[in-house]
């Protein structure tokens, strides 16, 4: 049995970040080139405008409210976190709560949307532009839904098993992805609503 | 069954050959399958757009062969000279690298790379100028056959292209369907139609002859069979081609009840006739049918026999093509194949 | 600070192994190593498909105008066959090994999520199942592996394969995402002490990279996807052109994940290289870093040439000017790797075992496919030769002599580990010069095909030029190729029979997974082993010269 000396140094394995937070980032970095590739397809879809256009069809003035909120909604989970590290479960589960709302809040704004929309007999059908904002608010609208479950899930466990005050709890990991969601927003609001039905494409 | 064109049976038998020797000479060693080689558009080429891609071709290849027999003898090498003998248990001196040697084969490959594509861009330059005179020609592709425009001379063709030798061809590419790809491989190059979209190409043909070509992107069931022939003519043949092809159809006795044939079994919903009533526009036009080489984008040579056949079922000659079994009664059939054959 | 290394074959068997049924063990198992093996041999079944599909194909084409199969068969073997391999044969077989290597060569004792990795695998097994039931639902995909719009949209495709091949490459594709997430996250947080990244195995580095093309190149294919679908389901029109829908995006799109998708098939292959011809060789290998940073670099550049497989679509000249400079700039660190593994076999003590005969055949033939590589990189050549049988040839000569090459070393080379047995010398030997011969006689015609004018992708072709001739040899050598792989899957199973006992490490290599028994126990090591080096196994046979005293000068 052969004893081996090795330098001190090289035990130290791994940034700090953790894995599930690596984890998750690594997932967040894959899945924006989707919302890239559905951005890219919007943008060029504007090239050919027949049929119902976004300068015509789109209200910013109305969306921008609903935007708002989910953006607050990063700020509320922003602040949820810090709770944790007081022991504060309560607090947390409050700013949990103000985060539901808000991203709630967008959701239907977004349903709202697409229900004028459905009114002028427009769905992804219709024509290019229909198809590619459908599809770029739908695939975006999916993932804010799926984070809203994840938070409301780990708001509700949380009466049983607290969140525990690792770096690498659920809630980090959530918060990581919920805050991805937000960001992926602003450049979709910026192209969508922006871009394309302020500036007309 | 079979396209009636082999433009190369009587030319450049000896190019052929010694290219085949050559090649066969190199892999003769590795694969007797080289043996067999008939190089087309490596060894021949009756553009000069095809002949510079020719050129860089064996300059690129030249330098391939020093590196693949430089490295395959390395490695005989390395087999023969260091294997280890009956008895050679021990492990091997141990060298863990050497900076000097790993950055120069860094550096000479990336030099040798630079030249080659200098020597890219010199070609693509040369392949892709429109000289002034250029003849419009426009290509649209359609599910499994050629769509042959001349906008300044009112010809509308089928699957057989017909430019004049020493003048330069200014090809727009359309697609009604899928994607396609139009390649003339002793003529250099190929370029995709794609729809909604218009592509450019060109070469200037400088022999003339026949010249086969195919689609060559996959563009669902007949693919296969999207094959088309290019004739070079002379000026003078092409003038007189041209304007037999944009006169309409010629009309006589016979004609007129053959056309009362074709309108019944609904061949002119599809099929353009000039000069007559059918107007259908999307098949080929037939105005001049007879005059072709081959039908059905190859799948056929084109006389009475072979087009009897396609009449009689398409389905059975190219499968899948967009033309129906339209079950022609004998007279019908009769009829119709003389008809069309006569449509010089 | 001193760590211990159990000198071999004291390992324990599995500590309170629980008595799950025999078929449970495999079905319920989160064991990196279990899933390894699920992984490889899901691939080799679908590599059996694949292989049978491209023997139907071989055998239509063997003469003209044949009528063996339909147009409407043809079509469908073919994007089956291409699918298959690609997806269901050659990435499940390399993540697969990753999968059961990587803890074991860093000295982990799994993969940082084992739950989710479970999940990859299932999700991959359940969409090639799902790719393969559309025979039975009313048709398979007949668009070509790479479905370009608009032959996937419904006016031309009405049977529903190409649904199905969308589904299932959407979901493959997420079980890719996920075991890179695992590989990379098990890399960078579960290393053995001295483990550094310096010092991790040269096939380690390569998943690493290969991880990060799969993350940033496969969301790219799921988006193509997803719109296919909503273009065949939802009636929508990102691909229809009378709608103003773009097929180039489509084309853009596909290759900006399937060009970096041919490294994922082939630097996983590289890695294999860099770990058998060192131990074959009895050398180190020359020039750890060069070998890695050129990994590295193939890793970044392969982002940047996409659309070398569009110089036929018309784009302006400055995109394919760029286009072909960086594809010709891959050559660069690709020919550091060949050179390389030259360099590590040279003045060696070279033993020419099985693994290592392979690993020759692997550099032969890749090169030959690489070099054709750099002829498609040069626009004009493309021209010629895009849509041709020559194209095809390229890529089987990277794909199976390289990538499959180097799959059939590391089987030869890890088999021991991973069963305990030996596979046979000599049938392997057999094995490989029939599959050598084999797959030069089917794929060297096709270069002379494709220079003859012969498009790819048609279920026949005119009696002219010598293209029935080349074709029969080509078809001559399919089923050459199919023995040889008959012999070893023979191997195989006379092996996990019968096969000599193979020990803890059969070969004398020098990285971790030789450190454990073979197969491992469920925990991989009862102590968590110290990697002193590169080669810890070295270090230990000769601790008068031991591999860190050279890591200095040789960084
Ligand atoms: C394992 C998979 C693999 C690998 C490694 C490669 C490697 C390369 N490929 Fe290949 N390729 C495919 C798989 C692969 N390819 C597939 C599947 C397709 C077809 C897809 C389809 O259409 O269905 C394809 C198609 C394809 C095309 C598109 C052609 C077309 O559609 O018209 C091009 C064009 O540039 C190309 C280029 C290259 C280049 C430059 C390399 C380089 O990486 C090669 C580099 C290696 C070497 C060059 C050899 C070693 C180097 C030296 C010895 C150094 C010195 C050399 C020189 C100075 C020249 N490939
Ligand atoms: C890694 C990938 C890979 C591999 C290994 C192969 C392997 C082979 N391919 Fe591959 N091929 C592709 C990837 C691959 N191919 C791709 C991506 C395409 C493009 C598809 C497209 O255009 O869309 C293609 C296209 C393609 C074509 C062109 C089709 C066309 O354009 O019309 C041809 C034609 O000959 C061909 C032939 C072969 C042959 C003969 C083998 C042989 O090497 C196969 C050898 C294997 C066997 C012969 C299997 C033997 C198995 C048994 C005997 C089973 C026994 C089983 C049991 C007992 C359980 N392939
Ligand atoms: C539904 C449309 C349709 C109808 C009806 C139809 N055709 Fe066609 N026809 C086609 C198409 C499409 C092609 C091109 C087939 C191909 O090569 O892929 C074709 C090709 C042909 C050709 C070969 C042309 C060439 O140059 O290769 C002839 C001749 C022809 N049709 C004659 C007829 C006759 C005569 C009838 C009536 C009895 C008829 N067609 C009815 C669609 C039709
Ligand atoms: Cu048209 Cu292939
Ligand atoms: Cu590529």
């Amino acid at each position: 049995m052969a004893t081996l000396t090795i330098p001190a140094a090289d035990t130290h394995m791994g940034p700090t970040l953790g894995p599930k937070r690596l984890g998750v980032l690594l997932f967040i970095a894959s899945e924006s080139v989707v919302f890239f590739v559905l951005i890219a397809m919007y943008v060029v879809g504007q090239a050919h405008p027949n049929g119902p256009t976004p300068r015509a069809q789109l209200d910013v003035g109305h969306m921008i409210l609903y935007s708002v909120a989910l953006w607050a909604s990063s700020a509320t989970m922003a602040m949820a976190l810090p709770r944790v590290q007081r022991d504060d479960q309560r607090g947390m589960r409050w700013w949990l709560l103000a985060t539901v709302v808000l991203g709630a809040i967008f959701v239907i704004g977004e349903a709202q949307e697409w229900w004028l929309l459905y009114q002028d007999q427009i769905s992804a059908a219709r024509n290019l532009w229909a198809t590619t904002f459908f599809m770029l608010t739908g695939i975006h609208g999916l993932h804010v839904i799926i984070g809203l479950i994840a938070i409301g899930t780990i708001a509700l466990v949380s009466l049983r098993a607290p969140v525990s005050k690792s770096h690498e709890s659920g809630l980090e990991v959530v918060s990581l992805y919920w805050h991805f969601v937000d960001a992926m927003w602003i450049l979709i609001f910026g192209t969508i609503y922006v871009w394309s039905a302020v500036l007309g494409g | 069954m079979r396209a009636a064109s082999a433009p190369l049976a009587a030319r450049g038998w000896v190019a052929r050959r010694l290219a085949a020797a050559g090649l066969g000479g190199v892999f003769a060693l590795l694969l007797p399958a080289a043996a067999f080689a008939a190089p087309y558009w490596a060894v021949l080429g009756d553009s000069p757009q095809a002949r510079s891609i020719q050129h860089l071709f064996w300059i690129v290849i030249g330098v391939a062969f020093v590196f693949l027999f430089g490295i395959e003898g390395a490695l005989l090498y390395v087999v023969f000279r260091f294997r280890a003998r009956p008895g050679d248990e021990g492990d091997a001196p141990q060298v863990y690298g050497n900076r000097r040697l790993e950055v120069w084969w860094t550096i000479v490959p990336a030099l040798i790379l630079v030249v080659m594509f200098i020597f890219t861009v010199r070609a693509v330059g040369e392949e892709t100028a429109v000289a002034p005179n250029a003849l419009p020609v426009t290509v649209i592709g359609h599910q499994w056959w050629w769509e042959f425009r001349y906008p300044t001379l009112g010809v509308v063709t089928a699957n057989e292209l017909h430019v004049p030798v020493g003048r330069s061809i200014d090809f727009t590419l359309e697609s009604a369907d899928v994607v396609h790809s139009f390649w003339l491989p002793l003529l250099g190059g190929k370029e995709q139609l794609i729809p909604g979209q218009k592509n450019r190409w060109t070469f200037t043909v400088d022999k003339a002859g026949s010249y086969d070509g195919a689609c060559s992107e996959y563009c669902g069931g007949a693919h296969a069979w999207m094959r088309l022939t290019l004739v070079a003519d002379t000026p003078a043949q092409f003038e007189a081609w041209a304007k037999a092809q944009a006169a309409p159809a010629a009309s006589t006795g016979a004609s007129a009840q053959a056309l009362r044939v074709f309108t019944q079994n609904a061949c002119s919903q599809c099929h353009a006739i000039r000069g007559t009533t059918a107007s259908g526009a999307v098949a080929p036009d037939l105005t001049h049918v007879g005059s072709r080489t081959t039908l059905g984008g190859g799948v056929l040579a084109n006389n009475a026999g072979d087009m009897a056949r396609w009449l009689e079922n398409p389905q059975a000659v190219k499968p899948g093509v967009l033309m129906p079994d339209l079950h022609l009664s004998a007279d019908d059939l009769s009829t119709l194949t003389a008809y069309l054959e006569g449509l010089k | 600070m001193a760590a211990t290394v159990l000198p071999p074959g004291t390992y324990p068997k599995d500590i309170g192994g629980e008595s799950h049924t025999w078929l449970l063990s495999w079905v319920a198992s989160v064991d990196h190593k279990k899933i390894g093996i699920m992984y490889i041999v899901t691939s080799l079944v679908f590599f059996a498909a694949g292989g049978i599909e491209s023997l139907l194909m071989r055998w239509q084409l063997g003469t003209p105008e044949n009528t063996f199969l339909t147009p409407d068969e043809y079509n469908q073997i073919f994007t089956m066959h291409g699918v298959t391999m690609i997806f269901f044969a050659v990435m499940p077989f390399l993540f697969g090994l990753a999968n059961y290597l990587v803890p074991l060569m860093i000295g982990a004792r799994d993969v940082a999520y084992p739950r989710l990795n479970a999940f990859s695998f299932w999700l991959l097994a359940f969409s090639g199942i799902m790719l393969y039931y559309s025979w039975i639902g009313g048709g398979a995909p007949n668009a070509g592996w790479y479905g370009y719009a608009p032959l996937t949209e419904h006016a031309y495709a009405t049977s529903n394969g190409d649904s199905y091949y969308a589904l299932a490459l959407i979901l493959s594709g997420i079980g890719t995402i996920a075991t890179s997430i695992n590989l990379i996250v098990t890399t960078i947080y579960h290393r053995a002490p001295g483990m550094s990244l310096r010092r991790i195995p040269i096939f380690v580095w390569m998943i690493i990279v290969t991880s990060f093309l799969s993350l940033f190149a496969l969301p790219s294919l799921t988006g193509d996807m997803v719109m296919v679908l909503a273009d065949r389901l939802l009636g929508a029109h990102f691909f229809d052109a009378n709608a103003g829908g773009s097929d180039v995006m489509y084309q853009h799109i596909f290759w900006i994940f399937g060009h970096p998708e041919v490294y994922i098939m082939a630097l996983p292959a590289f890695g294999v290289m860099s770990e058998v011809i060192p131990v074959f060789s009895r050398k180190p290998i020359f020039g750890y870093t060069f070998v890695v940073g050129s990994g590295v670099a193939i890793g970044f550049l392969s982002f940047g040439v996409w659309a070398h497989h569009m110089f036929t679509v018309g784009m302006t000249l400055t995109q394919d000017y760029f286009f072909s400079a960086t594809s010709m700039a891959i050559a660069i660190p690709t020919g550091v790797k060949i050179f390389t593994w030259v360099a590590t076999a040279w003045g060696g003590r070279i033993r020419f075992r099985t693994p290592m005969l392979f690993a020759f055949g692997f550099i032969a033939m890749f090169l030959i496919g690489g070099l054709s590589g750099v002829t498609l990189a040069i626009i004009p050549i493309d021209w010629q030769v895009n849509g041709s049988y020559y194209l095809v040839a390229h890529f089987h000569y990277v794909l199976f002599g390289g990538t499959a090459f180097a799959v059939f070393s590391g089987v030869f080379y890890w088999f021991p580990k991973m069963s305990g047995r030996m596979l046979s010398e000599r049938l392997g030997v057999w094995q490989f010069w029939v599959m050598l011969v084999g797959f030069n006689l089917t794929f060297f015609p096709m270069h002379l095909m494709g220079l003859e004018g012969m498009p790819r992708r048609v279920y026949t072709y005119p009696d002219q030029l010598d293209l029935g001739g080349l074709n029969a040899i080509s078809t001559l050598g399919s089923f050459i190729l199919a023995v040889s792989i008959i012999i070893f899957i023979v191997n195989l199973w006379r092996s996990i029979r019968s096969g000599a006992p193979a020990g803890d490490n059969p070969w004398e290599a020098w990285t971790l997974e030789w450190a454990t028994s073979s197969p491992p126990p469920a925990y991989n090591f009862l102590e968590i082993p110290v990697a002193t080096s590169r080669r810890p196994l070295w270090d230990l046979a000769h601790p008068e010269d031991p591999d860190w005293a050279h890591e200095k000068e040789h960084g």
